[in-house]
This record gives structure tokens, C-alpha cells and sequence, in this order.
């Protein structure tokens, strides 16, 4: 019941908080040196004014010097979009480059600061033969702008955008499995100290819940995968380790309908569980962070580290994870008193 | 039977949605996924969820009225 209301809040958190402010795209993002370069900017819930300055930067950052150049103009052309003007100085792009990579950024009092990484590539003028700029080049200096009044929102992050809201919906789906697949490991071990089929028909209710919560994080994976990734199946470690575990328990659901007898089946059903659960970590953790992956958490990082794990984000997504693991364990109990009722009746018989 | 067709409509009803991205020209259902930032990926996998859950829960109903079938036959045959 708890866990029931708990739910609904943390689905109701997951979808009411807005999105923090971004830039989600420029209108163009080359030019040559020396041009002059407008650019409309669109943003995502930056609620730009009329009456409000919007100020937007252009950013080189090397190991020893930075580039910064300003916006002569801005215009205000609605609550998302706005036109900015700058000019590119003939000879921006240092004697060693061909091109010069910058930073957007772009200010404003109802948004913040503000930053759009690697967005604008300005091209060399060979025909330009004069001094070359060197070390340090401000048109103007750089400033962070306070954001006025700001309210709880989650962080605005490229590509992801409001998809960053899964995080309460895919990612607790494999909390869910694992919880009931290590659940079922428990009763199986149960079940081989002191054989009673109580423990076996629980071992095979959590497996199979397990299983469906496991298909479900791997459908809603591939379809947030597609939207972000660019394709539903693009053979990421994870992915194709996850799978793996999932086939691992469809063989442990055939084994078990292999066997007619029914106390060698639970035994010799809840031996290979073990062995199943004993996959679980190697195959969802251990591999696959130790090779590239589109997830988050490669390279052996911790998956919560705060690169990926706004404090912000974490206030929902905890409570989120023991929300719905406790709907998870109320669903599998349904089904291992369905089945304990069943087997009752089916023996008055 | 009837029962059988219930389901069967509902299931129908629920996919409707995704049999019409699956005709879709492919360009038209990637902007509406990928629009209003892409929220509806969201709602997507939201809905896989709860369609996935809903579907656990009808096989377990039904599993029920048929162990309430037995049970009633039973008593039927007893009295």
C-alpha cells in the first residue's frame, strides 16, 4: 500500500518537473573568418524576454589560452528563440589550426549561463597574410549571468532532453529484476536446505517476475535507445549482456517444464538458479563497464557518479528504485499465492 | 469466449498506436518521437510499461477464474 502511494508519487515528480533551460540547436554553425555571423538559437524552456538582455559568447578554451568573442546584437524573437550577431575578427584562427572550434554560450537573466560545447567551427581565410592572434584574445570579457528565480527542475542535457525523465521509468526496471532474481536465488536456497514446496513455487514466481520486468527495461531501452542512440539495437556491451541474462532464465523456465517430477524439478531447478543469479553481476556490471559502452558507467566508472547523477535527478530516482522494486515483490507475491492456492485445490481434488 | 474477445479488442486498441508508427513513412513518426524534446519517448516507454504490466496481471485474472472454476465444480460435486 505504501509502496503503491510512494509510486504514484515518484511518477507524478517524474513527469511534473520541468526541464532546466538549454540550447537545443544553432541555425548554422561555419563561418570564415573575418565575416560576420548571425545565428538563431533554439532553446528549450529558456523563457527569453523582450526586456531582458541577452548577451551570447564564443568560446576557444586551449591548454594555455582562450578565445572569447562577444555578440554585438541580440534580438528577442520569442521565448525559445533568439538571433545573435557577431563578428569574427580576419584573423581568429591560430597560425598552427585550420579551423577553430568553439563553444556557444549565450546568457540571460530568465535562463542563466547557458552552453551549446563545440558548436560553431570557424574556418581559416588563406588569403589572409597579416599577424596571426596569439595567446589570450578577448573582444570583451566573459561573464556568468545568474539565473533570477530559478525553480526544481531536472538538468537540461544534449541529445537526451526531456528523455532524461526514463531514468524513473527504464533504469529501475533493471532494480526490479535483479532484486527478484536475487530474491529467487534466496528461496532456492531455501528450497535446498529443507526441501518445501512452498519456497520452490515463491523461487519461480519472483524468477518470472523478474523476467517480465526485465523484458520490459529491455523494450523501453531499445526504444529510448532509438531516440537518443539513433538505433532500437546498436550491439552495446550492456544490450547484449542483458540479453544474455534474459536467455540464461528462459532456460531455467524450460528446464523446468522438462521435468515431471515435481521434487526433482524443484531441486535440480533450483540448483541451475544459482548458478543463473551467479551471472547476474559479472554480466550486468563487470563486463560491460569494462568496454566502451553507450551507458553510462563505462570505463569502470561508477554508473552514479556525478557526472551522470544530478542531486536533483537522485531525490526521485532513489525513492523511484524502491518504489518500484516494492510494486515488483507485490506483483510476484500475487502469483506465488495464486500458485500455493492452486496447487492446495488442485490436491483436495 | 467472450471473455476471449475482450482481449482481444483491448489488445488490438492498444497497438493501434504503434501498428500506425510501424506504416508511418518512417520521417514523420521520428519528428513527432523527437518533438517537444523528445517527451514522447517518454510516454513510450511509459506506456510499454504499463501495457506490459496490464498483460501480467489479465494472465493472472485469468488464471484465477479458472482455479474459481475448478473450486466451484468441486463444491458443486460435493453438495
Amino acid at each position: 500500500m505504501a509502496g503503491a502511494v510512494l509510486l504514484l508519487i515518484v511518477i507524478t515528480a517524474a513527469i511534473i518537473v520541468p526541464l532546466g533551460p538549454g540550447i537545443i540547436s544553432l541555425s548554422t554553425g561555419r563561418v570564415s573568418e573575418g565575416q560576420p555571423f548571425t545565428v538563431e538559437v533554439l532553446g528549450h524552456r529558456t523563457g527569453f524576454k523582450a526586456d531582458a538582455p541577452i548577451q551570447g559568447w564564443l568560446l576557444a578554451r586551449g591548454p594555455l589560452d582562450t578565445i572569447t568573442l562577444c555578440s554585438q546584437k541580440a534580438d528577442f524573437l520569442s521565448d525559445s528563440t533568439a538571433r545573435l550577431h557577431f563578428d569574427i575578427p580576419g584573423n581568429i584562427v591560430p597560425d598552427t589550426a585550420r579551423v577553430l572550434v568553439m563553444d556557444f554560450l549565450l546568457g540571460s537573466s530568465t535562463c542563466g549561463t547557458l552552453v551549446l560545447r563545440n558548436a560553431v567551427i570557424v574556418d581559416k581565410d588563406t588569403s589572409f597574410s597579416g599577424n596571426r592572434v596569439k595567446g589570450n584574445f578577448a573582444q570583451c570579457k566573459y561573464k556568468e549571468i545568474a539565473i533570477h528565480g530559478g525553480t526544481f527542475s531536472f538538468p537540461f542535457r544534449e541529445n537526451l532532453l526531456e528523455s532524461i525523465r526514463n531514468l524513473f521509468f527504464h533504469v529501475p526496471m533493471w532494480f526490479v529484476m535483479m532484486a527478484l532474481y536475487f530474491a529467487s536465488c534466496f528461496f532456492c536456497i531455501r528450497y535446498l536446505r529443507k526441501p518445501a514446496e512452498r519456497d520452490d513455487l515463491w523461487a519461480v514466481e519472483l524468477a518470472n517476475t523478474g523476467t517480465l520486468f526485465g523484458l520490459l527495461g529491455l523494450v523501453t531501452g531499445m526504444i529510448w535507445a532509438k531516440y537518443t542512440w539513433g538505433d532500437w539495437w546498436s550491439n552495446d556491451p550492456k544490450q547484449t549482456s542483458t540479453a544474455i541474462l534474459l536467455l540464461i532464465y528462459f532456460a531455467y523456465f524450460v528446464l523446468r517444464s522438462s521435468i515431471r517430477e515435481e521434487q526433482q524439478r524443484a531441486r535440480v531447478s533450483a540448483v541451475y538458479n544459482l548458478f543463473a543469479a551467479a551471472t547476474i553481476i559479472p554480466l550486468l556490471y563487470i563486463i560491460p563497464n569494462q568496454q566502451n559502452s553507450l551507458h553510462p558507467g563505462q570505463g569502470s566508472n561508477s554508473p552514479f557518479s556525478d557526472l551522470d547523477l544530478d542531486n536533483r535527478l537522485r531525490m526521485i530516482f532513489y525513492p523511484a528504485g524502491f518504489a518500484w522494486i516494492l510494486f515488483g515483490f507485490w506483483l510476484a507475491n500475487l502469483r506465488s499465492r495464486y500458485r500455493i492456492l492452486q496447487n492446495r485445490i488442485l490436491e483436495n481434488e | 469466449m467472450n471473455r476471449n474477445k475482450i482481449l482481444r479488442s483491448l489488445v488490438m486498441l492498444l497497438a493501434a498506436p504503434f501498428a500506425a508508427v510501424a506504416q508511418g513513412t518512417g520521417m514523420e513518426t521520428a519528428d513527432l518521437l523527437r518533438s517537444n524534446g523528445k517527451i514522447y519517448v517518454v510516454l513510450a516507454c511509459a506506456l510499454v510499461i504499463f501495457i506490459g504490466i496490464v498483460t501480467y496481471m489479465i494472465i493472472l485474472d485469468r488464471k484465477l477464474a479458472r482455479l474459481e472454476k475448478i473450486r466451484r465444480s468441486e463444491v458443486k460435486h460435493h453438495a
